[in-house]
């Protein structure tokens, strides 16, 4: 049996999209969260934040909790936002949500306005 | 068609990987996939592998959906070949486009660069870079490969997130491309030594029927991987990457010759040769 370079494209895309499609229907397609769950928001404070509040970036995808601790929060407060108490110093914020499978964005804001009001 | 399906899944990735970045400012385009680049990455599937077997979590960055695409590109390969290489990595792509500038400036030159033997030497690397890959990973349960990984830079230099020294491995990558092509392909790329591994037992295989193979050797020069095609019949070469370049579609100048095939036509025909 041949295949032509056509057939070879349809079969490559088909596998591949409709596997990552066949994988959502399933349940198995997860992108945070370690295996078999996402996790999603799993902790996260749920305050609301103002416009106001969403402009202050004093956190990025290189601020560590030691960062955060500088920054005058306490151990408590990070870990009401995460959910969580137990995390590295040196570790960044960022590389904790993405293995925990938290929304780093939502994060950063609650922990941003966390720092705006203290 | 193969280069629009590579366009295809670099813009794909791209798209992705910034959109993750964008969610991350709270930007993000609602109807794409917020994933990061580790969780789209199959090959993070493969690194993950001794610590789901042995604790049953992931290490660093990897999810789920690496473990998906691990076993798509494995499907994929036991049916076709290193199709993922050719086709759908975007780092080999890039490279394969830079290359065009290499022949462009070094003519029939290009890609005969690095002396026959030091190649091959040059091409056992990449199975050091793999043992090297998944022991520090299983040791550490960290993505040490990041750190030089190119494909990681490729797609998120712009965050200031990547080690100096991957973008220095990418840059590298880049500007070898220009003098041999697929550079990282041939000589480090540690998924590409596993899917090498794998095509040998592919159901499908380029095949070279040697009934009418007129000997001319166009095939071996066309192949990016410098594989000497005109002396095989069923090319399982841990190096094809099956781009069918070569192929009686492209290159071959004699129709049917050079084909992705099941390995039994050309068994039989050289079976059938030799009772003549």
């Amino acid at each position: 049996m041949k295949i032509k370079k056509m057939t070879l494209a349809i079969i490559i895309i088909i596998l591949l999209i409709g596997g990552i499609f066949s994988a959502q229907l399933a349940g198995l397609w997860h992108t945070k969260g370690q295996p078999g769950g996402p996790g999603p928001g799993k902790g996260i404070n749920s305050q609301q934040v103002t416009g106001r509040e969403k402009e202050s970036r004093n956190i990025d995808g290189h601020t560590t909790f030691k960062d955060l601790l500088d920054m005058g929060l306490t151990e408590k407060e990070i870990a009401d936002v995460l959910g969580d108490g137990v995390f590295e110093p040196l570790l960044t914020v960022k590389s904790y949500c993405e293995d925990k499978g938290l929304a780093f964005g939502q994060v950063r804001i609650n922990l941003d306005a966390l720092i705006a009001t203290d | 068609m193969r280069t629009i399906i590579q366009i295809f899944f670099l813009l794909l990735v791209a798209l992705v990987v910034t959109n993750k970045e964008l969610a991350d400012s709270g930007q993000g385009l609602p109807f794409l996939s917020e994933a990061s680049i580790h969780a789209i990455c199959p090959f993070g599937g493969v690194v993950s592998i001794y610590q789901f077997v042995t604790e049953g979590s992931y290490v660093h960055r990897i999810h789920d959906s690496s473990f998906v695409l691990m076993f798509l590109v494995l499907i994929l390969t036991l049916l076709f070949g290193a199709v993922f290489c050719g086709w759908v990595c975007p780092l080999g792509s890039v490279q394969e486009w830079i290359s065009k500038m290499g022949k462009q400036l070094f003519g029939k030159s290009y890609n005969h660069f690095v002396p026959v033997k030091v190649d091959q030497a040059l091409r056992y690397l990449r199975y050091g870079v793999l043992i090297w890959v998944l022991y520090a990973t299983a040791n550490t349960a960290q993505l040490v490969f990041k750190s030089v990984d190119p494909y990681y830079a490729l797609f998120q230099f712009w965050t200031g997130e990547v080690a100096a020294s991957a973008i220095i491995t990418l840059i590298l990558v880049l500007l070898a491309s220009l003098w041999i092509e697929r550079p990282w392909c041939k000589y480090f790329c540690p998924f590409g030594a596993i899917l090498g591994l794998i095509s040998k037992i592919s159901l499908f295989s380029l095949t070279r029927d040697p009934n009418t193979c007129i000997d001319c050797k166009i095939c071996d020069r066309v192949c990016p991987m410098n594989i000497k095609i005109s002396i095989l019949n069923s090319v399982r070469h841990t190096n094809c990457i099956v781009c069918l370049e070569c192929s009686s579609e492209e290159a071959c100048p004699v129709k049917d010759t050079l084909l992705l095939s099941t390995k039994l036509k050309v068994e039989n025909r050289v079976g059938e040769q030799g009772r003549k």
